[in-house]
């Protein structure tokens, strides 16, 4: 017992509790006061624990259950870490909310990745993935419009299906190996690894599975957009870096997740989704990280994960603060913003500096170590791609996000600044976006293993800001000779339109189908049995044939007929 | 006799979520007092010649080059210049590729009407 009670608690716990809590609590102050001290009970928690271990398994010896819902490592311990800043800084940004629901359901959620992160097993990997996909999903359909409630449907059977997978995949796991422990599983495993692949894959947006992302995030609430850029997809990341780093077809997966939103980005108008589609460019960094599976790889996927939290959840932000006050994301209606919101403009340019690698700013240590580990490995094709990814990013998150909000024409809208919370928020995050990048020694303590890598080389310096500068240069002689596509109010079609038009229309059309063939079967049977049962009312009802007067020399003679044919049958049966 | 009840003022109020007018009775143009000093960044020569300040810093990050010769992994990395050339190129090709990717993907904003629309939800 007194062990038990001296054994560290999972951090998670502090957010789980906060949030249900939240949940019952009527008044908003006290709901905010609980929402920003949770996370620090977290950090307190996290802070307790002093050597790697597993803590307060749980052994069931009659039917083999071995829970581990508490494995702290070098693994775990910077992903809770980073959990717990943002849960914290995002607490921060919606103090001026009102809602309850997603004040609990943002807290539930945040301890549920956490908690995911934490779990040695699959069995308690599967209820906090699940406990994400079902709480996450409320920060979506809060912002009340008929799209977000369409958009979190499409959301919850992707997440939930996700879950699905990962539990089938745990089930055969077991069977094959008679343990629920989760550790390094691989594609060798056969089917169980398969679906577990896939389970995680879909969370992380994987290409073809990455829809619900540029789908949900930009119809989410504006709180709701920054809490969700800050756990699903990170979560995800983990668990490949846990179960499957070192596969090889997850560097190709990662690259192609690095190139293909730059591409889409560029044209897209709704500022919200261009940042969607820049989280899908930085998850394929961490997955091509994954993929190499060396020390390299893994430190640079986890310090990677770190600092995207940081510096997509600032963007993010800010673009949220420029919705609230203008009640719009579109960059067709922005522009010129700096004139009254310029604290607002600051911090999404270092957050836009910060996610385009410039020196002194997280990403370029964090981006360093994955180009260094692909390098290393001798993908020349993928390290080229990466490359030319880093140039998209500077393009869409880093110059576009800033420039068609703040900057550009002049909108003539002169909204108020972002409040003071959203502001303080943003100021935290862009402080750790500096602080990252220049404390690099700190940054690499919480890796989870020893680096020995130098990235303010003067040589690295200079080449970074080669390629920054001259993709800023092309962005400005494109713009001046007119070849950069102008903003325009559209829906850009993704992969979705295939479920959301032909496969719906072909849904509908074998629902209409199956509606007209029920029927005509179903008619067809009631005139038969109609047809029958008038039949016999011909027959034996009172008016019918049996009831009706014959002579009795007709009847004599039926009932000679049947006693012949009785005897022929006896006859034949004794001969 | 009374007096007629003054009708109600018409001052128009201003938008809770836009800039309130100065306190010293100047008309209120809505710019933050912390982006006075910046306004030079939104005037339209800044913006449309911002780029040849770029493109000086460009050239002096090129001609470090010479002060200590790159290397790298790859035989590019090397060349003088060698990143600057993979950025504008990498750079151009994204956003060109736009014109087309458009022409293929773009519909109408209200494509998803039938489920209440692309809005700003």
């Amino acid at each position: 017992m007194a062990e038990l009670l001296s054994s560290p608690v999972n951090p998670a716990f502090a957010l789980l509790i906060a949030g249900f809590l939240m949940a019952l609590l009527p008044d908003w102050r006290q709901r905010k006061f609980v929402a920003l001290a949770a996370p620090l009970v977290a950090l307190w928690l996290w802070m307790q624990v002093s050597v790697f271990g597993s803590y307060g398994g749980i052994h069931i010896a009659a039917i083999g259950l071995d829970l581990q819902p508490f494995r702290f490592d070098g693994l775990s311990r910077i992903w809770a870490l980073i959990f717990i800043i943002a849960a914290f800084i995002n607490a921060i940004y919606s103090l001026h909310e009102r809602d309850r629901v997603q004040d609990a359901m943002a807290a539930i959620y945040g301890g549920s990745a956490m908690g995911a992160v934490f779990a040695g097993d699959l069995l308690s990997l599967f209820v906090f993935w699940e406990l994400t996909a079902i709480t996450s999903v409320f920060l979506i359909w809060r912002a009340g419009t008929a799209a977000s409630r369409k958009a979190g449907m499409r959301y919850l059977v992707m997440h939930v299906g996700s879950g699905v997978l990962l539990l089938a995949g745990a089930v055969l796991l077991h069977s094959q190996t008679g343990s629920w422990a989760f550790e390094h599983i691989g594609l060798e495993t056969g089917l169980a690894g398969w679906l577990l692949f896939l389970g995680f894959g879909i969370k992380a947006a994987f290409p073809l599975l990455h829809s619900w992302l540029q789908d949900a995030y930009p119809k989410a609430t504006i709180s709701g957009t920054v809490v969700l850029s800050s756990f699903t997809t990170k979560m995800a990341v983990y668990a490949l870096a846990r179960g499957f780093a070192g596969e090889d077809i997850l560097i190709y997966i990662g690259m192609i997740m690095t190139a293909f939103p730059v591409f889409f980005a560029v044209i897209e108008n709704d500022l919200r989704r261009v940042l969607s589609f820049s989280v899908n460019n930085q998850l394929g960094f961490m997955v091509v990280g994954i993929g190499i599976g060396t020390t390299l790889g893994i430190n640079g996927a986890a310090a990677h994960a770190f600092a995207d939290v940081i510096f997509k959840g600032l963007l993010f932000m800010s673009v949220g603060a420029v919705m609230l006050r203008t009640g719009t994301a579109k960059a067709t209606e922005l522009g010129g913003l700096f004139r009254s919101m310029p604290f607002s403009a600051f911090f999404c340019l270092i957050g836009a500096a910060a996610i385009s690698a410039f020196p002194l700013f997280s990403a370029f240590v964090s981006k360093s170590l994955i180009l260094a580990a692909v390098a290393d490995e001798g993908h020349w094709f993928v390290f080229g791609v990466l490359i030319f990814a880093s140039a998209g990013v500077l393009e869409h998150a880093g110059i576009k996000i800033p420039y068609f909000a703040f900057f550009a024409h002049d909108s003539k809208k002169r909204p108020k600044e972002a409040p003071w919370n959203m502001l303080l928020a943003m100021g935290i995050a862009a402080f750790l976006c500096i602080f990252l990048g220049v404390n690099y020694g700190w940054f690499y303590s919480l890796l989870p293993y020893p680096v020995i890598y130098e990235p303010y080389t003067f040589v690295h310096i200079v080449g970074q800001m080669q390629l920054l500068l001259a993709a800023i240069f092309a962005f400005g002689l494109l713009i001046r000779i007119g070849l950069y596509p102008p903003e325009v109010r559209m829906t850009i079609l993704d992969v979705d339109w295939l479920w959301r038009k032909p496969l719906k229309h072909l849904a509908l059309w074998l629902n209409a189908i199956s509606d007209r063939l029920f029927a005509a079967v179903e008619n067809a049977i009631d005139s038969k049995i109609q047809n029958a049962g008038r039949s016999l009312t011909a027959l034996l009802s009172p008016q019918g044939a049996f009831a009706r007067i014959v002579p009795g020399g007709v009847l004599t003679g039926w009932a000679a007929a049947f006693l012949l044919i009785a005897l022929f049958i006896a006859y034949l049966a004794k001969s | 006799m009374a007096k007629a009840s003054k009708p109600a003022s018409k001052k128009p109020t201003a938008d809770k979520n836009t800039s309130s007018g100065g306190a010293d009775g100047k008309p209120d143009d809505g710019i933050h007092p912390a982006a006075r000093p910046f306004l030079w960044l939104g005037s339209h020569g800044v913006q449309r010649n911002f780029m040849w300040f770029i493109g000086v810093l460009m050239v002096i990050s090129i001609a470090m080059n010479y002060i200590k010769k790159p290397y790298g992994y790859f035989e590019w990395e090397a060349a003088i210049g060698g990143y600057a050339i993979f950025g504008f190129l990498a750079f151009t090709f994204a956003v060109l590729m736009g014109w087309p990717l458009r022409k293929l993907t773009g519909r109408s904003e209200d494509y998803y009407e039938d489920e209440g629309g692309e809005d700003d939800g």
